[in-house]
């Protein structure tokens, strides 16, 4: 199946793009990580434009996004409502959701993309001002963009090997942020207990 | 004054490092697993040039193919006997096939002994010097 939409690209190339990232975001399963790195090697072959190609992706997955957003808006909330009568946990995660749910978006547009649509699900359903969803959505999506039409425009030739090395540079930056997270909360609690002792 | 700190903070860090062996044993496996990924990383993008290329494929157009291996796309349109490209029209191996009318195989196959070629032509300009 991916063969067969990997030559869509150069044919249909933009359009393709854009629909098929705009699919993804709503949660259904397309190889567009690998679309997207094919995407930069033809554009490193001069079958597609850098700008059009990152346009397209863009304006796919922005739309997709909002479409998302406005899918739980209407359906999630219901859902969540009923959920809430039979307690508090589901009350205490939604209030905590729309005060600091903006980091979630924004980590699951790049570095945990494939939790993306649920996420947006969730955002909606909270319900997250649409405005602050926008506002962490967008670079998240840029950056993911960016990462892999970069990867696949630098180094093209094998995609499979390409798409490991996009999973190992986000599993750096995602074991690097726990690590700076973990060590920060210990450099914390060892100053307050020394603080503490007299 | 600045010792002071550090031994405080230092002595802080032991106790705290005896009383949560896990958390450190964590934080310093979360740091191993960073650099580890990134060194992997790195080897994998100064290895990139001698990497394995994935094989011809029928999604891949010509310019593809030459770009992935270093080649002028030109070259493997004459010696494969593929049309030469028109500006803004990428065609892939499958398309060309088709236009043909013949099995994808045999246009896969062209451009893979093309590639051969060329790459034999450069390596013997290499060993010789030639331009």
């Amino acid at each position: 199946m991916t063969d067969w939409f990997l030559a869509l690209v150069p044919t249909y190339g933009l359009w393709l793009l854009a629909g098929c990232t705009y699919v993804a975001c709503l949660g259904i399963p397309l190889p567009s990580s690998v679309l997207m790195l094919a995407a930069g090697g033809f554009v490193a072959a001069g079958d597609l434009s850098l700008i059009g190609t990152i346009a397209a992706a863009a304006g796919g997955i922005i739309l997709g996004d909002q479409t998302g957003f406005l899918i739980g808006q209407r359906a999630g909330g219901r859902i969540l409502d009923r959920l809430g009568r039979t307690g508090g946990i589901v009350a205490r995660a939604r209030d905590l959701f729309t005060r600091r749910g903006g980091v979630a978006v924004f980590l699951t547009r790049w570095l945990l993309a494939p939790l993306g649509p649920a996420i947006t699900y969730i955002a909606a359903a909270a319900p997250m001002p649409w405005a602050r969803f926008t506002l962490c959505a967008v670079p998240g999506s840029l950056i993911w963009i960016g990462l892999y039409v970069g990867v696949g425009y630098s180094l093209m030739g094998n995609l499979a090997t390409a798409s490991t090395l996009v999973l190992k540079i986000l599993g750096a930056i995602l074991a690097g942020g726990a690590a700076v997270g973990l060590g920060w909360w210990l450099v914390h609690t060892a100053r307050a207990e020394s603080a503490n002792t007299p | 004054m600045l010792s002071s700190v550090l031994v405080v903070k230092f002595s802080g860090m032991l106790s705290l490092l005896r009383r949560n062996p896990r958390l450190f044993a964590a934080f310093a496996a979360l740091v191993l697993v960073t650099f580890g990924l990134l060194g992997w990383a790195l080897v994998d993008v100064m290895n990139w040039d001698h990497a394995a290329r994935e094989p011809v494929a029928g999604w891949m157009t010509v310019g593809y193919v030459a770009e992935a291996w270093g080649l002028d796309p030109v070259e493997i349109d004459r010696i494969a006997g593929l049309p030469l490209p028109v500006e803004g029209v990428p065609f892939t191996l499958n398309q060309i096939a088709a236009d043909r009318g013949m099995p994808v195989a045999d246009v896969v196959k062209q451009v893979e002994d093309a590639v051969a070629q060329l790459l034999a032509q450069r390596e013997l300009d290499h060993l010789t010097g030639a331009p």
